[in-house]
């Protein structure tokens, strides 16, 4: 049996729903994103885990957003607001955080408001060149190995806090053949990132609702960058996990903060979960991802 | 009786006035029962009934009747 078949044939052993939506959505995604999908397994299975373990973590994944979405339902919030308070848990706890990544990462291909964001990232990046590209939490890899194949910058730097989160994309990019001398990855608080020169492109995929000061880190973007930089934000609306503390609760809040911040719009893709409309999803407090391109005002 | 008013809560989930539901009824019937619809009819079954579920015992139900007998376990309480 290929990956797939392994993998949903777990999924929907264990939940009934979830082999339910990837029947549905094994679908929308197209030969390259499938031929991806594989990659992205056979890579997790060269770190060492069976295709069920990967099946297992993405599962993980899903029950911890489920059991937060029941939380955030009954309560209208997110459970923590402190860094301090999922740190311990989450980021330097190394055998949840390889399951939430990899879980993630699979959900890259699988939940269709992430393989939206992929795919106008995709568009969005190719053929961009300039100096230097930053990437902040690349985590699972693969908004930077996108952009590093697609587009031509001098340079590719990755920041995250997470030491685990950061061996991972290099393990990643390297698995997937990137040059070594393309990129560097850093494991550090953004917020300490400092620059002589503006960033030619500065990408960050769903971030900001992992910190207590979102605006802080969009004004930050903003001193790192020049009117011709491209800047690309994933943002996720009322999106319960057990790492997310700053809770988004419309479109409207997220686009004051990035006015607020010294932004502005110059496209928008807005995704939801279930293929709702994004006006429903609004009114049902349910997720919507907000893929934004933006530039200094 | 709680048929019935399940039923009013399925129906303004999933946006069917027509919506039909039996003990028998699964996620198989109904195309968008998916886990973010799971949630929200187990949270509109808590506020109706003013019962309150653990995060285990949905994840264990699988049809109209298993919820049924868990609203009525929970009044009985």
């Amino acid at each position: 049996m290929d990956n797939w078949g392994t993998f949903y044939d777990f999924i929907k052993r264990n939940n009934i729903l979830q082999g339910k939506h990837l029947e549905k959505y094994e679908k929308c995604m197209t030969a390259d994103e499938k031929n991806d999908w594989n990659i992205l397994i056979e890579f997790y299975k060269y770190q060492g885990y069976s295709c069920e373990q990967i099946a297992e973590s993405y599962l993980y994944f899903v029950d911890m957003t489920m059991e937060e979405t029941f939380f955030f339902m009954e309560s209208g919030r997110y459970r923590y607001n402190s860094f301090e308070q999922v740190a311990k848990d989450v980021y330097f706890n190394p055998a949840i955080m390889h399951k939430h990544i990899i879980g993630l990462g699979v959900s890259q291909y699988i939940w269709p408001q992430h393989l939206n964001s992929v795919r106008w990232f995709k568009q969005l990046i190719s053929g961009r060149r300039g100096t230097e590209y930053l990437e902040i939490g690349p985590g699972h890899g693969e908004f930077i190995y996108q952009a590093i194949k697609l587009s031509d910058y001098d340079s590719y730097i990755g920041i995250d806090i997470s030491e685990t989160s950061s061996e991972l994309t290099r393990n990643y990019l390297s698995y997937r053949g990137v040059d070594e001398a393309k990129y560097t990855i850093i494991t550090d608080d953004f917020m300490n990132f400092s620059s002589r020169d503006k960033f030619s492109a500065i990408v960050m995929g769903e971030v900001l609702e992992h910190v207590e000061k979102p605006l802080e880190f969009l004004k930050k973007i903003v001193e790192l960058s020049d009117d011709e930089t491209f800047i690309f934000i994933t943002v996720p609306l009322n999106s319960p996990t057990k790492d997310h503390i700053y809770l988004f609760s419309s479109i409207a809040e997220l686009y004051t903060m990035v006015r607020q911040a010294g932004l502005e719009v110059v496209e928008a893709s807005l995704s939801t979960s279930n293929g709702k409309s994004v006006e429903k999803a609004e009114k049902n407090k349910e997720t919507i991802i907000a893929a934004l391109y933006l530039k200094v005002k | 009786m709680i048929l019935e008013e399940v039923q009013d809560i399925f129906r303004d989930v999933f946006d069917d006035e027509d919506l039909v539901i039996s003990h028998s009824t699964s996620a198989d019937e109904i195309e968008d029962w998916d886990s973010l619809a799971h949630i929200r009819l187990v949270v509109a079954i808590e506020k109706h009934f003013n019962i309150k579920f653990a995060f285990k015992e949905i994840q264990a139900l699988h049809n109209v009747g298993e919820m049924l007998e868990l609203i009525s376990n929970k009044c009985r309480q």
